[in-house]
């Protein structure tokens, strides 16, 4: 583990899988705050009209959950510098999601790790990576942020 | 069209084709929007919502402490608010809930994916510009039919100029189901 100690991340390193059981209450908190009135995210008649299951996970809130596996394995010393994904497959209120991410790259300063989203038929939702850096207290600029 | 409309009848992927020429001639047409100032109620609702329980988007103190000039956005925060101002009347809104000039009558979308830069994490307080430019059209043929994937560049930037965050934001484009076109 990692977290906030010195120890620092490796390659291969897997941190604890998040698991997340969206609710239709997390849809409408995530829209809301987003100022997303798309109908497909809180209008079940509507989003079946368009020919989905129900209505559907937003593909920002996925792409939150599988940031947070690293960020929450890395502590807020790390920053998340780039980061990239693709929804493969839709997800909504009462799936099992588990976000998984592995280490592919690491060193003193800068991680990079791949990010995978499964629901409960092990289908992949979401694949992506993302690349952290490492900042040190003494470089952060309270003015800028950092 | 696709070996399964060889004469190109299907009404979708006609609906289609002609959305894909539309948004292709305006490739390279750049919006930019003011966003205005961030503020921390907004972070921590947005952090709240992800289920995120560091105190570093909460709280100033916990923030500052961790070298942040106040409390700090997830990651993804930025790229994910869908309208930062007061959205359009209900009226001018299309039948799937999004603004006029996303939603297109017979056609249905949904987010494909991001790839982000981030520069700058977004703490609170920061002024903010939108930039905005259609990138890329592209009209594939799946097993499920047609799917057009449009590319939107999106640069958040403070008014002096500074970026904050880079987007590629890409959307995919489908028909609705037949009977509800």
């Amino acid at each position: 583990m990692t977290g906030a100690g010195d120890d620092r991340p490796v390659a291969g390193a897997q941190p604890a899988e998040l698991v997340v059981v969206p609710t239709a209450l997390q849809l409408f908190r995530y829209s809301a705050v987003t100022w997303n009135s798309h109908r497909i995210h809180y209008d079940p008649a509507y989003a079946a009209a368009e020919g989905h299951r129900g209505v559907l996970v937003q593909s920002h809130l996925h792409a939150a959950l599988a940031l947070r596996v690293m960020t929450e394995y890395l502590g807020p010393a790390w920053r998340v510098t780039a980061f990239g994904y693709r929804i493969r497959h839709p997800a909504a209120p009462g799936d099992t999601l588990r976000f998984r991410g592995t280490v592919v790259e690491a060193d003193d300063d800068h991680v990079r790790a791949e990010l995978t989203e499964h629901n409960q038929d092990d289908v992949r939702c979401l694949e992506g990576t993302v690349e952290l850096e490492r900042v040190e207290p003494e470089r952060m600029d309270p003015e800028h942020g950092r | 069209m696709t070996a399964r409309d060889p004469a190109g009848t299907d009404v979708g992927g006609g609906l289609l084709r002609r959305y894909c020429d539309a948004m292709r001639a305006r490739v390279g047409e750049r919006a930019d929007s003011a966003i205005g100032v961030v503020d921390a109620r907004m972070i921590a609702r947005y952090a709240r919502a992800i289920g995120a329980t560091d105190p570093i988007h909460y709280d100033a103190d916990a923030a500052r402490a961790a070298g942040f000039a106040d409390v700090v956005a997830p990651p993804n925060m930025i790229t994910a608010v869908v309208d930062w101002g007061a959205g359009a009347p209900e009226s001018e809104l299309g039948p799937d809930g999004t603004a006029a000039g996303t939603a297109v009558p017979g056609l249905r979308i949904m987010g494909a994916g991001d790839d982000v830069r981030v520069l700058r994490p977004l703490v609170a307080g920061t002024d903010l510009v939108e930039e905005r430019v259609v990138a890329e059209v592209t009209l594939r043929h799946g097993r499920s039919g047609p799917s057009a994937f449009v590319t939107f560049a999106h640069t958040f930037r403070t008014p002096a100029g500074e970026v904050l965050t880079e987007n590629r934001r890409t959307i995919v484009v489908r028909p609705l189901p037949e009977d509800r076109r």
